[in-house]
């Protein structure tokens, strides 16, 4: 999946406007960054790569970069 | 691990709630409500609550469980001193000391020929107190048993572990009336059980008991994604091994009916047992999370009104301990009542020593 491709589903998942999302913002800097979006992307992260994100790894995430960088 | 219940069935569910009812719209949906629009959708849409149930201040959930009790007791016609057990699973007390259960069995005035007691547990409490009530009728010659099973979950605030969580809007008042009927011609109930305590900080209230008797804050904690975690890998686990000792798969069901954690949560777990969204029972739009009410609350707002006979189900109910269960039954359709709505409480008429 082309980095394109991930951002798309991550703006999917964020549930923000198409091309929102670009990997060097700080999660802390968008707001639909929230419990519920926490929950949809383990959701996503498991169905579209078949791995299951713990808290701990989901906390340890700073920037978009970070978790498009757990999406292979 | 799996135990089977033989001669032993459910022969009504009730619930009761308050009648106050207040949708989320109407409590944050303005400026300064302390959410914003966008926050307030996208919690309905993942959560799928609309709103909830609110009981009024002097009500408890011993209440609501007493109208749904007493509304079964009576529609049944049963004879109330025929009620072997009766068991209060809540963590919504009505005093520290005694337990609610005896409280609840002076109420309804049940014969004292019956084991009245309390059990404390969360989301996995109905189907923990099938099992348990189940049991003990078994090994008795009661000829029924009365399982009550709720929460005010209102009342609590729930932290969660990362800032901004709204989960204490999740919750709603509900309580639930479980009666079970001796029925030598019955079909069995199978349940398949688990606890693990090394995660009991997952979901927890450390304060103002006897651990730490300060109450520093007046909060739940919850660790949102380990919950959540737990929930879609252990839940489905857990009934995917109850089907395969029962050698059935989801088409054998009429109905799934699943703990109302939230609506992401149980849409999880149907597709990872292979039930359709449609033999999924919800009530979590209306009633919110119940805890252990809820899947009582699943089965009378979708089938009250229906006059279909016997149907099978598997019931799943997961969460605080850690603490899942999940079992295969038969319900009579018809047997499932109509909700109760009460503002009703009881003035106990205690009067201390001390005062």
């Amino acid at each position: 999946m082309s980095e394109k491709e991930k951002l798309a589903l991550l703006e999917e998942t964020f549930d923000v406007d198409e091309g929102a999302l670009n990997p060097e913002m700080l999660l802390n800097d968008i707001d639909e960054y929230d419990s519920m979006t926490k929950l949809s992307l383990i959701v996503m992260v498991e169905e579209e790569f078949g791995k299951k994100l713990t808290g701990a790894e989901i906390k340890g995430f700073k920037t978009v970069q970070d978790i498009l960088n757990v999406m292979v | 691990m799996l135990s089977t219940i033989s001669g032993i069935r459910i022969g009504a569910v009730a619930v009761g709630v308050p009648t106050k009812w207040v949708s989320l719209e109407e409590q944050f949906g303005f400026e300064g409500s302390g959410m914003d629009e966008r926050t307030l959708n996208k919690f309905i849409k993942n959560t799928g609550v609309e709103g909830r149930f609110v009981s009024v201040t002097q009500q408890t959930n011993s209440d609501l469980c007493c109208a749904a009790a007493e509304k079964l007791l009576t529609e049944k016609q049963i004879d109330r001193n025929k009620i072997g057990f009766l068991i209060y699973v809540s963590q919504t007390f009505d005093y520290r000391q005694p337990a609610t259960s005896l409280v609840l069995q002076h109420r309804l005035n049940i014969g004292i020929d019956c084991m009245a007691f309390d059990i404390g547990l969360g989301c996995s409490g109905y189907v923990y107190g099938l099992n348990v009530i189940g049991s003990l009728m078994m090994q008795s010659k009661a000829e029924y048993g009365l399982l009550l099973c709720g929460e005010t979950g209102t009342r609590d605030i729930i932290c969660g572990k990362d800032v901004s969580n709204n989960e204490d809007i999740l919750f709603g008042d509900a309580g639930s009336a479980t009666l079970l009927v001796r029925d030598p011609a019955c079909p069995d109930m199978n349940f398949m059980s688990k606890s693990d305590g090394s995660r009991f900080r997952a979901l927890i209230h450390p304060w103002g008991f006897y651990r730490n008797p300060v109450k520093v804050r007046d909060v739940d904690y919850m660790d949102g994604i380990s919950v959540f975690n737990f929930s879609t890998e252990e839940a489905p686990a857990l009934i995917n091994d109850l089907m395969s000792e029962m050698k059935s798969s989801s088409e054998d069901y009429d109905y799934l009916v699943l703990h109302q954690a939230n609506k992401l949560i149980m849409k999880q777990i149907a597709k990872k047992t292979g039930f359709p969204e449609e033999k999924s029972l919800k009530s979590i739009d209306i009633f919110g999370n119940t805890s252990s009410a809820s899947i009582p609350t699943a089965l009378v707002k979708n089938l009250a009104d229906s006059v279909k006979g016997r149907s099978r189900f598997l019931l799943s109910g997961y969460g605080i301990g850690l603490s899942w269960g999940a079992v295969d039954c038969y319900i009579d359709e018809k047997d499932i009542l109509p909700l109760v709505k009460t503002d009703e409480y009881f003035e106990d008429g205690y009067q201390s020593n001390d005062i």
